[in-house]
């Protein structure tokens, strides 16, 4: 009888508490939702799985913003203990501003719509992968895509952009911005995604705690609660009871 | 062979994506270059350190010396391109 293969290594979080929870982190390959409303750390959250995977493991990451400028991003994640120019992040997380690009075409009389987004982020990350080493893309935010996309039927292209990203060799993770009380039924990408890590802020008096739950994650026998979130320097946690 | 503007949009297409050839051609237009015009290493030269400056907007100067490296060793590998930095 021929001995099982190993599982192939998880992509830790380094979200204190949660990669327990998660057999050790998300399977490598797969492509997860990051959802939530505005202010619950998206972004923070996806920043920091790759800024933690390049520290630790040397892993290499791209983060691709549609909307939010690049130096603000570093800004923000200098500020919560992720400086870019940390020793040991070096090369291995690159940002990449298409605002900037979309700022530029916009310059020179092009209309930004015009264009196939979707499959020029698709083809964007093919190509970097034959230029530099990738594990792992974070892609903020699937909103900003669908703002420049012009095509009556969305779905289909988001079908075929996520499953062109499920045959790639690295992992990826979707940042989606959802109202406050959207039903998790109701994210189209989480429905083709392999994993859900939902994020929700809760009023309690005059404070807003963050919750974290891992709504979906394929390959994983994961612990489906929701736990309080917090943020620490340079870090996630989530509190188990 | 591909033509050089292929051979330059297929270099920088990981930090372009599709818009790699539409970048090219401002570029080139902002440049004076004409469509179908045979660049000399200048221009290549010329064109590098605009797609530079554009990519260290994007990306930070890093990431941006490696779109102008890609482009100027296909300078030097079309001819005898100025040194690095000249134009």
């Amino acid at each position: 009888m021929s001995a099982a293969a190993p599982p192939a290594a998880r992509i830790p979080t380094y979200v204190e508490g949660l990669d327990p929870r998660l057999g050790g982190g998300v399977p490598p390959g797969s492509v997860v939702v990051i959802e939530g409303s505005a202010g619950c750390m998206k972004s923070t959250l996806a920043y920091s799985i790759l800024y933690r995977n390049a520290i630790e493991k040397g892993s290499n990451g791209l983060y691709i913003t549609i909307e939010q400028p690049r130096k603000d991003i570093e800004e923000h994640m200098a500020g919560v203990g992720m400086d870019k120019t940390a020793r040991g992040v070096g090369d291995k997380l690159a940002i990449i501003d298409l605002g900037e690009l979309r700022s530029f075409l916009s310059e020179a009389g092009e209309d930004e719509l015009k264009a196939d987004w979707f499959k020029s982020v698709l083809n964007q990350i093919h190509s970097y992968r034959r230029n530099h080493p990738l594990d792992l893309v974070v892609l903020d935010s699937l909103n900003g895509l669908f703002a420049l996309t012009q095509d009556p039927n969305p779905r289909l292209e988001l079908f075929h952009f996520i499953k062109d990203l499920k045959t790639l060799p690295i992992t990826v993770f979707l940042i989606s911005e959802v109202s406050a009380n959207a039903p998790i039924s109701e994210s189209l990408a989480g429905f083709l995604a392999d994993g859900i890590i939902r994020l929700e802020a809760k009023r309690q008096d005059d404070m807003v705690n963050l919750q974290l739950g891992v709504v979906k994650m394929r390959k994983a026998a994961h612990d489906h609660s929701f736990f309080p979130f917090m943020i620490r320097k340079g870090g996630f946690e989530v509190v188990v009871r | 062979m591909p033509d050089i503007n292929s051979q330059i949009s297929e270099r920088v297409r990981w930090v372009f994506g599709d818009m790699a050839e539409k970048i090219l051609q401002i570029e080139s237009q902002r440049l004076g270059l004409k469509a179908g015009q045979k660049l000399s290493p200048e221009d290549l030269e010329r064109l590098a350190s605009d797609l530079r400056e554009l990519s260290e907007k994007m990306a930070g100067s890093e990431l941006a010396e490696r779109v102008y490296d890609a482009v100027h060793a296909l300078a030097r590998s079309e001819g005898e391109a100025p040194k690095k930095g000249d134009a």
